[in-house]
């Protein structure tokens, strides 16, 4: 937990420094680390997410009123952007939620790291800046607890095994 | 066994409750996978444990900073303020919702701790501008607990719940266990019942076989006695004549079991027909290959294996011996008569069917012939039978093809030697067989019954041609016992006359006393009928038979024919013409004429002149001829020129 915040202290600490490189100048919102090409963790600005290209899930959640639409980038595309060779993702969250999902989840079905909701980002409050999103009105089988907890909002680092 | 309705019904409603029970299985498992699936929907005391966690969080940073005031804390406070917010949102939708709505309590818990939360937004947008951190972190104090309550609220809630699916699933299994034995019940019952019937098929099948069997037995044997009936008798296939020896069939047959019954009663009869049986297997154990088998009624048959046609004899006259022996029958002795056919198989014959009815015949000729004894059968016997057979076809077109003609032969006045009369002879000249003598086939007629349609036709031609003799001759035909008791005789008799003209005073009519012996007052009748028109009534072969002098005293005859048979010796038998001088006597007291037959020679004309007879008759006077030839004769007789014959055709017409 204290490494994360402290991690996030010094991404908005670099931020906050004046003249460091314009490239630097937008917050880092994910770092990926791990089994990935290079070895070196990732991080990533939300307009560097952006630029891996965009898809959509329209689905009811438990935790959301109706059915959002919610828009983001692939989770395949992302794992295939940073080379990522593991056979599972750990995905950790602001408020320090963990959760394990399988990469092979991510080949199966369209799962999307979203940053948007209903064309809007969504702020830490609404569970943003990133929330994993299955698509669980298209699949029957991914309305259960094991699914749920796999779609981890506030998503901070994900570190490839 | 199951009656078969029962036991369809049976399996109708094991197969009903097996349906059933599958269906509610299926519906109880459906029903359990919605409760599975309920327990399984998202837990709303897990998120209601990371609330606590993030507010805790909240608490820690936002301490450390008071303390430290390191802007990290500060801004790990905000941040966690952010997600706390995010948090109570998120309890605000979906499975948590409900839980807040289920009670008034917890919705106003939450909604408290919210207002609670969101008073801080200030604050925590930019902690640095906060005046006292220690107030701050006085007025947050509240957040932690509350949000225990509705933690703890939501786990008591969610463990209820738990326990509420719970109880369903067990319920929903208890009766998924009771379906599943009612299923596997049904289906064991369906087996069970399954194997029953097979084997009350098996048993029905037995059964049936056993049926048949006892049939079978049944068909072939005869029920009194036991013994193998005709059935059986027809179907005896033999296993192979022995080496030397020949086949040979003994019809046997009782004399006068008929009168046994009548006697004694059938009862009676049946127990002697069994000791019978009884005698006859006992006569042929120890033959290999004899069989013995009642054909019905008093008909039995034995099949055996002689060497010689001597050892086949003696055989039959041993049994023969043996079932006439008396018998103990209720406490009384009896002794029956019986009589045997025999029947060696031979190159032409070798079957037990054919030797079979060549036994019968052998056994019926000697019936006729010898009583008692064993026929034996020959080649003649089954050429007179066939000869028999022959003429019985034939008599039935004989009349029709005129082959059947009365012959006259005369009668003479023994004093003056003049024809007085003639008697009609029914003559049957067969295109083939030539002259059948009427003791041959007057027998075959009346067995037949085609007699009434012959002495019907030779009365009437009798009557007709007797207009073409003088009026004194008279004519005589002979009557049959049928003809009389068919009751048509007047009638034909009247008709006969009328169409001819021939006065009735000229028609004699011959009867036989065997013909009293059936129905005497019946016969009596008719014969009182006939004489009252005036037609005279003789009595034949007088003498014969039973001769029973009552019947001289029923009835008024008018002549007496004395049987040929006392003619035969008369030249040295003093005894047939005593006999006929008596008959004489008597004849003249009743007041008729006498008759003598068979007159040969005129030794025997000289014998009956001092007796007195009237008249006679016989081939010394002249053989039967047609009546063209019988007409010259007597005109001859008379010293009358022969005239011209007429025919009876023009009679007829005339």
């Amino acid at each position: 937990m204290s490494t994360t915040l402290r991690a996030m202290a010094l991404g908005l600490a670099l931020f906050l420094v004046p003249g460091l490189a314009q490239a630097q100048s937008e917050p880092v919102i994910l770092t990926i680390d791990g089994a990935i090409s290079g070895g070196v963790p990732v991080d990533m600005t939300r307009t560097q997410l952006e630029a891996l290209g965009s898809a959509s899930v329209v689905t009811s959640t438990p935790w959301h009123e109706g059915a959002p639409q919610f828009e983001g980038v692939p989770m395949s595309a992302l794992l295939e952007h940073v080379g990522a060779t593991g056979e599972v993702a750990e995905v950790l969250a602001l408020n320090d939620y963990r959760t394990t999902i399988p990469v092979s989840d991510f080949m199966d079905y369209p799962v999307i790291l979203a940053l948007k909701q209903d064309g809007e980002y969504m702020s830490v409050r609404n569970k943003g800046p990133l929330f994993i999103i299955y698509p669980f009105d298209d699949f029957d089988e991914l309305q259960a607890d094991i699914y749920y907890s796999r779609s981890a909002w506030q998503v901070r680092r994900i570190t490839i095994k | 066994m199951l009656p078969l309705a029962w036991f369809r019904q049976l399996v109708l409603v094991i197969v009903a409750v097996l349906g059933i029970s599958a269906v509610l299985h299926a519906r109880v498992v459906q029903d359990s996978a919605d409760a599975v699936g309920r327990s399984m929907r998202f837990d709303v005391s897990w998120i209601g444990a990371h609330g606590r966690i993030e507010a805790a969080q909240l608490e820690v940073h936002l301490a450390r900073y008071a303390a430290l005031r390191l802007p990290a804390d500060a801004e790990s406070a905000e941040l966690y303020y952010q997600i706390l917010l995010g948090r109570l949102d998120s309890w605000d939708v979906g499975g948590y919702r409900e839980f807040l709505d289920s009670s008034p309590a917890n919705r106003e818990t939450f909604d408290r701790l919210r207002l609670l939360v969101e008073s801080f937004e200030a604050e925590f947008s930019d902690l640095s501008q906060v005046e006292s951190l220690p107030a701050l972190l006085e007025a947050w104090r509240p957040v932690g607990p509350a949000i225990d309550q509705i933690g703890a609220e939501a786990t008591t809630s969610a463990v209820s719940k738990a326990a509420e699916i719970r109880e369903t699933l067990t319920e929903r299994q208890a009766v998924q266990n009771y379906l599943v034995v009612t299923l596997l019940g049904a289906g064991l019952l369906l087996l069970v019942l399954l194997l029953l019937q097979n084997r009350s098929l098996r048993r029905a099948h037995a059964d049936a076989r056993r049926a048949a069997d006892n049939f079978s037995y049944v068909a072939r044997h005869d029920s009194l006695t036991g013994l193998p009936n005709r059935n059986a008798f027809v179907a005896y296939e033999e296993s192979g004549v022995p080496n030397g020896k020949r086949l040979a069939v003994i019809a046997l047959d009782l004399d006068g079991f008929k009168l046994v019954n009548d006697t004694w009663g059938h009862v009676f009869g049946d127990k002697l027909l069994v000791q019978v049986a009884q005698r006859l297997e006992a006569a042929i154990r120890g033959k290999p290959g004899a069989l013995v088998a009642r054909l019905g009624g008093d008909e039995f048959v034995v099949l055996t294996y002689p060497r010689t046609a001597r050892e086949a004899k003696g055989f039959a006259e041993k049994v023969l011996a043996d079932i006439t022996r008396p018998y103990d029958i209720d406490g009384g002795k009896v002794t029956i008569g019986a009589t045997a056919g025999l029947a060696l198989a031979d190159d032409q014959r070798w079957d037990a069917m054919t030797l079979m009815a060549d036994a019968d015949l052998a056994q019926n000729e000697a019936k006729v012939s010898k009583k008692g004894s064993v026929g034996l059968y020959n080649a003649t016997l089954r050429q007179g039978v066939e000869r028999r057979l022959r003429l019985e076809n034939a008599l039935r077109d004989a009349i029709g093809r005129g082959e059947i003609v009365p012959n006259y032969q005369v009668q003479v006045d023994l004093r003056s030697n003049a024809i007085v009369g003639v008697e009609a002879l029914a003559r049957w000249q067969h295109p083939e067989l030539g002259s059948v003598s009427p003791a041959e086939f007057i027998p075959i007629a009346e067995a037949s019954g085609q007699i009434a349609h012959i002495g019907r036709y030779m009365i009437e031609q009798a009557c007709r041609d007797a207009m073409l003799l003088p009026d004194d001759i008279h004519v005589a035909v002979n009557l049959s016992v049928i003809q009389i008791m068919q009751g048509e005789v007047i009638e034909t008799v009247e008709n006969a006359l009328r169409a001819s003209g021939l006065p009735a005073q000229r028609l004699k009519l011959e009867v036989t006393e065997s013909v009293l012996m059936v129905n005497p007052k019946r016969v009596i009748e008719v014969l009182e009928g006939l004489r009252s028109r005036g037609i005279a009534i003789a009595l034949d072969d007088f003498g014969t038979g039973f001769s029973s002098l009552s019947y001289l005293s029923t009835f008024r005859w008018d002549e007496l024919k004395i049987d040929r048979s006392f003619l035969q010796n008369l030249d040295e038998d003093t005894l047939g013409l005593a006999i006929i001088q008596a008959i004489l006597v008597m004849a003249k007291e009743l007041g008729a004429k006498v008759i003598v037959e068979g007159i040969e020679s005129p030794k025997q004309v000289q014998l009956l002149e001092h007796t007195g007879c009237d008249i006679g008759q016989g081939f010394l006077f002249g053989r039967p001829e047609p009546i063209a030839a019988v007409r010259a004769t007597i005109l001859k007789d008379r010293g009358l020129a022969s005239q011209p014959a007429v025919g009876t055709t023009d009679q007829e017409t005339a």
